[in-house]
C-alpha cells in the first residue's frame, strides 16, 4: 500500500556525474513503490563534468517528476540545498546531502514511518565512526551554543512541510539547516543506519574550518564571551603591570625594566589582535545579513516532467516514421 | 470547383473573427476547419483570461498593446465577460525576475491598475511578497463561439468546411487552389492562415518558409473550488508562475503553472512528439485534437495541486474535475524577453496569402490592420 501523500526527494551534487544515474534509479524506485506522488529535485552545484547531461538522459527511466537545478559557480552545501528546497511542494521532504549517501530504502522507509508518529524532522545518522576533528567539533558547539542543539553527523533528513515552512522563515542569512531545524522547535528524532563507507563531505579541510567558525559564531555566544573575559582580563594585566612599573620606579633599577615592557607589550598586542579577529569575524556576519546579497544564484531550472519521462520510455519506434511521413 | 474570394484556416476566434469581418464588407469567404466545429482547440482550451497586461512585467511592449485591445473586447463581448471575482496577482518571494515594487512601477507606466492588499487573505505570506487586487476578466469561450458564429452567419457571405482534410495548395495565376483529401476543390485569391497550433503546417503546404516555433502539449485543468476561491481569481507571477481562475461562466475554475502545465515540447519546426506513435492520426505534417486523443498525457494536478497548497493560505482546497489538453507554439525567439507578439505575415500579395500567429485571444484586433 503506497502512502496518500506528496514526498519530495532533495539530493545535492557536485562533479557526481558518474554516479548520478543509479542513484536516481534507486530513489525513484523506492519514492514510487513506497508514496502516491513524488519528486526529486536534483541541485547541481556549479559541477564542471557532465553531471546535467547525466541527469537528463537518466530522467527517461523514472516514474515521477524531475527537477534539475543548475547553481552557475559551486555555492557549497546550504545555499545549494536552500535552492531545492524553494522548490520543493512536498507535504514531506527528504533532503540528501550527498548522492553517496550508503542508506537503504528500508531505512529512509522508517524515516518516514517515523515522522508520521510525530517527529516533524527525523535525520538520519551514519553509524560508522565520525572523524576525530567532526567529534570535537560536535562536542565543544553542543557545549557553548545557547540553544539546546544535540547536533551530530546527519546525512540524510525528513522534513514537514511545516517544518520547513519555519525553517525557511528563520531570516538569518547564514542558513545551517541542521540548526535551523532545530530552532524551528519542532519534534526531532535521530535514526542511525549502517554505514559501509564513511561518506565524506567532499569538502576540504578549509572549508570544514569555515563552516565549523560559521555555525559556532552563528549558534554561540562564545565569541562575543571570550571578548568579555579577554578585556577583563587584559584590563587586570595591564592594571598589574601598572602598578609593578610604578613599584619599580621607586624601589628597582629602572633601566633593567626593558625586559618587563616588552612583556607587557607582546601580552597586549596579542590580546588586542585576538579581540580584532573575534570582532572582524563578527562585523563580517554583520556586513553579510545587511548586504542582503541573494542566498544563491540559478543559472537554470529544468523540469523533466513524468509525462516527457514516460513518453521518452515508451520508445514508441514511430517517431522516425512520423517524420519521414511528415516529408 | 468552388470559388471564393478568401479562404480562411482555422475555426479557432481569430479565423471567426476574421470571417465576420470579411463577410460584412460583402465578401464571400469560406472558412476550413479540421475539426467538426468551431473552438475545438487552443481558442477553448486556454486561461480564458482576457488579458490586461499584468503577466508581462519583462516586455512593456506586449503589455501596452494588450491593455489597448483590453477594452475593446469587453465592449465587444460583454456577455461574455465574467467581472464577478477578485483578481488577484501576487508576487512570489523566491526565484522571481520581478518584485513588489518593480511590479507596481510597471503598472502605473502601463496604465493598469493594481492596489495592494492583505497577502494572507488568500496565500501563504512566506512565499508571496506581495499581492495586489487588479482589474482583468475572464472569458467565456463558448459564449464567445456563438457570438461570433451568430455574426458570421448575419454577413450571410460565409460558408464552413467542417472535419476538412488539406490535401495541397496551388498558386495557380492570380488564385490559390486548394484541394482536400476527400476530392473537394477550392479556389480563391486570397487566404488567411489562422490555424496556431498547425500554421507551420500550413505555411509548408502553401510552400513558405515555417516559424521558428517550439511546440508545447499544455495541460489546463479544471478544478471544482471551496467558498473562498469561488470569488477570487489568484496568479502568482514568476518563480512557480501559477494560476487559479474562474473559466469563463461555467462554474469551474482553470489551474495552470509554467512549470506542470507544458506536457512535452518539441523544437521541431513541424513538431514532432512521441505520443504522435499512439494516434495515426496525429503527424508532424497534421495534428490532430490533443484533448480527444487517446495517447493523449496523464494529468499533472497531483504536482499543481501540492504547488498550489504551498503558496495558498489553509482553506483554499480544490478538487480535480476534468483536463483539457491542446498544444501551444510558442515562438523562440520570444522566450527570452517574455513578449508576445502577434506575429502577422502577408506572404504574398497577388494572390494574397496572410499568416498570423498569436498567443492571445483579445489581440485579434490585430487582424484589422491586414485584412
Amino acid at each position: 500500500m503506497k502512502y496518500k501523500v506528496f514526498v519530495s526527494f532533495i539530493a545535492y551534487t557536485h562533479n557526481g556525474g558518474s554516479r548520478v544515474a543509479g542513484f536516481l534509479k534507486s530513489v525513484d524506485d523506492y519514492l514510487s513503490s513506497t508514496f502516491e506522488c513524488h519528486e526529486i529535485i536534483v541541485v547541481n552545484d556549479g559541477s564542471t563534468d557532465d553531471t546535467a547531461r547525466e541527469v537528463e538522459e537518466a530522467s527517461r527511466g523514472l516514474n515521477g517528476n524531475l527537477i534539475l537545478i543548475n547553481l552557475p559557480w559551486r555555492h557549497g552545501l546550504e545555499p545549494a540545498m536552500t535552492a531545492g528546497l524553494h522548490k520543493s511542494v512536498g507535504d514531506f521532504v527528504y533532503e540528501m546531502d550527498s548522492i553517496d549517501t550508503d542508506c537503504t530504502e528500508e531505512f529512509l522507509r522508517g524515516m518516514f514511518e517515523a515522522a508520521v508518529t510525530g517527529y516533524d524532522i527525523v535525520a538520519g545518522v551514519p553509524e560508522a565512526a565520525q572523524s576525530m576533528t567532526s567529534r570535537l567539533f560536535y562536542k565543544f558547539i553542543n557545549r557553548v551554543s545557547y540553544a539546546d542543539l544535540h547536533m551530530t553527523s546527519e546525512t540524510v533528513r525528513l522534513a514537514s512541510r511545516r517544518a520547513i515552512n519555519a525553517m525557511l522563515n528563520l531570516k538569518e542569512k547564514f542558513r545551517y539547516r541542521k540548526a535551523l531545524y532545530l530552532l524551528t522547535g519542532y519534534p526531532k528524532k535521530n535514526l542511525v543506519y549502517r554505514s559501509a563507507s564513511r561518506a565524506g563531505s567532499g569538502r576540504s579541510w578549509y572549508e570544514d574550518l569555515d563552516l565549523a567558525l560559521d555555525v559556532v559564531i552563528g549558534y554561540s555566544n562564545i565569541g562575543i564571551k571570550l571578548i568579555h573575559f579577554l578585556s577583563a582580563a587584559l584590563f587586570l594585566f595591564s592594571l598589574a603591570i601598572g602598578g609593578w612599573a610604578i613599584y619599580g620606579y621607586f624601589f628597582e633599577n629602572v633601566v633593567e625594566g626593558w625586559t618587563a615592557i616588552m612583556v607587557f607589550l607582546s601580552c597586549v598586542f596579542s590580546g588586542l589582535f585576538f579581540i580584532l579577529g573575534v570582532l572582524g569575524e563578527y562585523i563580517m556576519r554583520i556586513l553579510n545579513e545587511v548586504k542582503g546579497r541573494p542566498y544563491y544564484t540559478v543559472s537554470s531550472v529544468k523540469v523533466y516532467s513524468e509525462t516527457a519521462n514516460r513518453a521518452a520510455r515508451l520508445d514508441y519506434g514511430g517517431q522516425g516514421e512520423n517524420a519521414r511521413r511528415a516529408e | 470547383m468552388m470559388r471564393y474570394d478568401h479562404i480562411i484556416l482555422g475555426a479557432g476566434i481569430y479565423g471567426l473573427y476574421a470571417a465576420a469581418f470579411l463577410g460584412k464588407k460583402g465578401i464571400k469567404v469560406l472558412v476550413v476547419e479540421y475539426e467538426d466545429g468551431p473552438f475545438r482547440r487552443a481558442s477553448w482550451i486556454n486561461q480564458a483570461r482576457v488579458h490586461h497586461g499584468y503577466h508581462y512585467p519583462r516586455s512593456v511592449s506586449t503589455a501596452s498593446r494588450t491593455a489597448m485591445y483590453y477594452r475593446r473586447f469587453n465592449a465587444d463581448f460583454p456577455f461574455a465577460i465574467n467581472r464577478s471575482f477578485k483578481k488577484i496577482y501576487a508576487i512570489s518571494s523566491v526565484g522571481s525576475l520581478t518584485n513588489a515594487p518593480q511590479f507596481l512601477k510597471f503598472c502605473v507606466h502601463v496604465g493598469i491598475p493594481a492596489t495592494e492588499i492583505n497577502a494572507s487573505a488568500y496565500f501563504n505570506p512566506q512565499y508571496v511578497e506581495a499581492a495586489f487586487e487588479t482589474e482583468e476578466y475572464a472569458f467565456d469561450p463558448f459564449v464567445v463561439r456563438d457570438a461570433l458564429m451568430e455574426r458570421v452567419k448575419e454577413t450571410g457571405k460565409v460558408d464552413f468546411l467542417f472535419g476538412a482534410r488539406l490535401h495541397r495548395a496551388e498558386r495557380q495565376g492570380g488564385v490559390y487552389s486548394v484541394a482536400f483529401k476527400d476530392g473537394t476543390k477550392v479556389e480563391a485569391p486570397a487566404v488567411l492562415n489562422a490555424t496556431y497550433s498547425s500554421a507551420n503546417q500550413v505555411l509548408a503546404k502553401f510552400g513558405f518558409q515555417p516559424m521558428n516555433i517550439k511546440y508545447e502539449i499544455c495541460e489546463v485543468i479544471m478544478v471544482g473550488v471551496g467558498e473562498r476561491l469561488k470569488e477570487a481569481g489568484l496568479t502568482v507571477m514568476d518563480g512557480q508562475f501559477f494560476s487559479v481562475m474562474p473559466f469563463g461562466l461555467a462554474g469551474s475554475h482553470s489551474l495552470t503553472s509554467v512549470a506542470f502545465t507544458p506536457h512535452l515540447s518539441s523544437y521541431e519546426k513541424l513538431p514532432v512528439f512521441a505520443c504522435q506513435a499512439g494516434n495515426p492520426e496525429c503527424t508532424p505534417g497534421q495534428l490532430a485534437n490533443c484533448n480527444t486523443c487517446p495517447a493523449k498525457p496523464e494529468t499533472a494536478f497531483p504536482y499543481m495541486n501540492q504547488l498550489a497548497k504551498k503558496y495558498l493560505s489553509p482553506g483554499m482546497e480544490m478538487g480535480y474535475e476534468g483536463s483539457l489538453f491542446a498544444i501551444k507554439p510558442i515562438l523562440l525567439a520570444a522566450e527570452l524577453d517574455d513578449s508576445r507578439p502577434t506575429i502577422t505575415m502577408r506572404l504574398s500579395d497577388e494572390p494574397s496569402f496572410v499568416s498570423v500567429l498569436s498567443g492571445k485571444i483579445n489581440t485579434v484586433y490585430d487582424l484589422d490592420e491586414v485584412l
